[in-house]
């Protein structure tokens, strides 16, 4: 007897993907963490993220946040300042080593460069070149506010019992000067490009997953000082590429980028125990499920995929570990449509000579 | 001047300190409703009514005015409470937060409040003079007092005891209803504030309930309520309010 013969139905195309409307869903993803309503989660990464911790708080979980906004600001300003988008104002985190230079400056291995954009008076953070819409009124508020964020974000990684993390990314922009990273091309957000200091690359499987394991294992030891592991959960951003700075088709090159970012989730989660991979990227972008879950620009994702995607979440949850205790204080959902996300990279959309849709 | 009192709870300090009034150069009249019907009254001809009628009665019972507020009974109107939560709003304001963002959560915050609804409606309706004495400030007793102290470990203690942060939260909000629905913000009486964020305890000692159509006679707040001020509190409000008047 070979062994596919012991395999279960969900092992085979033929038994769920061809003879259901859609996969079973339920049996996508065999939780390794048991998350409760208590269960403190920290969520960063790339646009996609920003809806997880959202749902979350929505069902009454315990969605970390580290920076709170000043009290008085409606939810359509937190969101313009980049409060309550992601555990702490970190701005996107679209790739892993730009997740590990937050992680490095977090655990105090690397001091937060000096650089700084300056237009019309403002002055710019080019490591969240959007966090404050107007740029921030002086230098010392800007350097103020990189420590206060820099704080909250070892925070969430101290504090949480799962840090979620969404890989967004393999393209991305560093000074060729100083090696470090930007989350954006100079020049987009804000900025000035300059062709001799700003550095292309598209990294790959290795240099991914390399940047991956060292923002993990610092973030470990940040925790080991004080006695705690970390467990991680890692999902992949469905959303294609806004742009791409490499010679490929746009298509092409999110096809590289997302199967790479893929590839380094799912051998994370092979090789060590305390990180998860939880399916979201082939929930919403398999072939089996068409374009359904996206809007009309086949990029953003609909409300209901999102809901979909946190409905799977839930219900493999409570599969595997029962069904959870009605949490006490569920939340409204905020509306999350693609236009209410704070992504900086749909900026890039502004280059090619059509508005951004938002 | 014939004056227009709206408020909730907060009516009472005043409306008690004013039966004590010796010189009354003015004529005030109190319409005083629960924060939570505050919201259903809205613009009529030249008044401000509500659907309920229970509401309406409330209105009527102190003021003895049938109609709801009438704007054209009044050469302009003072707005008293509806606006809690200040002194975390004050406490942020203070914390390392962008100025950008402090000035978006500020306007936020005001503009959330029962009484931004309130004057809102009542702009609907007429230009005359608006005064708002926002929602005062808890008293803290010792212990409360010491929890407070520990949390001014985190900011410029100095602005805060010296009720500056206080001072500059005012002028930064009086500019905000200025600016927005042409009102003059009367700040909680300096003197009766401590550490920019409590109301003094000998402000709230004895305070008094608003009289409802259920409740005829005075009857105090329990002697741990740190939310309603005394009538020696309404005296410092009105104190300030006619002198705000008599400068106009």
């Amino acid at each position: 007897m070979h062994p596919y013969r012991q395999q279960p139905d969900k092992a085979f195309w033929s038994k769920t993907v061809a003879v259901q409307s859609g996969p079973d869903l339920n049996q996508l993803w065999d939780p390794k963490f048991h998350v409760r309503p208590e269960t403190r989660v920290s969520a960063f990464g790339s646009c996609f993220a920003q809806h997880f911790g959202r749902a979350l708080e929505a069902k009454g979980y315990n969605w970390l946040r580290t920076e709170p906004p000043p009290v008085g600001m409606s939810d359509t300003a937190q969101r313009a300042f980049g409060y309550n988008v992601f555990s702490a104002r970190t701005g996107n985190i679209y790739t892993t080593s730009l997740l590990r230079q937050w992680v490095s400056w977090a655990a105090g291995n690397q001091e937060m460069p000096e650089e700084v954009w300056q237009s019309n008076g403002r002055f710019f953070d080019p490591f969240r070149p959007r966090i404050e819409p107007d740029g921030f009124a002086s230098l010392e508020e800007l350097r103020q506010s990189q420590k206060v964020a820099v704080a909250a974000f070892a925070r969430s990684i101290l504090r949480a019992d799962i840090f979620v993390f969404t890989l967004g990314l393999t393209e991305r922009w560093v000074n060729r000067k100083h090696g470090y990273e930007y989350p954006m091309c100079p020049g987009t957000a804000a900025g000035d490009f300059d062709a001799d200091l700003h550095e292309f690359s598209n990294m790959g499987f290795m240099q991914v997953q390399k940047n991956l394991i060292e923002a993990i294992k610092m973030m470990r030891e940040m925790r080991k000082k004080r006695g705690k592991s970390l467990k991680v959960i890692l999902t992949v951003s469905p959303v294609p590429l806004v742009a791409t700075a490499t010679a490929q088709h746009v298509l092409t090159a999110t096809t590289y980028s997302k199967s790479v970012l893929r590839a380094v989730a799912g051998s994370m989660a092979e090789r060590f125990e305390k990180v998860d991979y939880f399916p979201s990227y082939e929930i919403i972008s398999s072939a089996p499920m068409g374009a359904e879950y996206f809007e009309d620009d086949l990029r953003n994702v609909k409300e209901e995929g999102v809901s979909r995607v946190m409905q799977v979440f839930f219900d493999c949850q409570s599969r595997k570990f029962g069904a959870q205790p009605a949490p006490t204080q569920a939340k409204e959902p905020i509306a999350a449509s693609g236009s209410d996300l704070v992504c900086e990279e749909i900026l890039l959309d502004a280059f090619s000579g059509r508005p951004a849709g938002d | 001047m014939k004056i227009a009192v709206i408020g909730n709870s907060h009516i009472a300090a005043v409306k008690y300190a004013w039966e004590d009034w010796k010189d009354r150069a003015h004529v005030l009249t109190w319409f005083g409703l629960a924060a939570r019907d505050m919201s259903g009254l809205f613009p009529q001809g030249q008044c401000l009514v509500t659907d309920d009628e229970l509401g309406m009665k409330h209105l009527a019972h102190q003021s003895g005015r049938t109609g709801g507020i009438c704007t054209s009974d009044f050469d302009g109107f003072l707005i008293c409470g509806c606006s809690s939560g200040i002194a975390a709003c004050l406490f942020h304001q203070n914390l390392p937060y962008s100025s950008a963002a402090l000035k978006v959560a500020l306007s936020g915050f005001w503009a959330d409040s029962t009484a931004f609804g309130l004057i809102k409606k009542l702009r609907q309706i007429t230009d005359k003079p608006v005064w708002f004495v926002p929602t005062p400030l808890l008293a803290l007793n010792e212990a409360e007092q010491h929890r407070l102290s520990r949390r001014l470990e985190n900011v410029d203690r100095g602005r805060f005891e010296s009720n500056l942060a206080y001072q500059e939260f005012c002028d930064n909000s009086a500019l905000f209803w200025r600016d927005k629905l042409q009102v003059t913000l009367l700040p909680q009486p300096v003197k009766t504030v401590e550490n920019s964020l409590n109301t003094r305890l000998e402000y709230s000692v004895n305070s008094i309930k608003r009289l409802t159509l259920g409740r005829h006679e005075k009857q105090g707040h329990d002697a741990d309520e740190n939310v309603h001020m005394n009538p020696q509190y309404g005296q410092a409000v009105l104190d300030a309010f006619f002198s705000a008047l008599d400068s106009d």
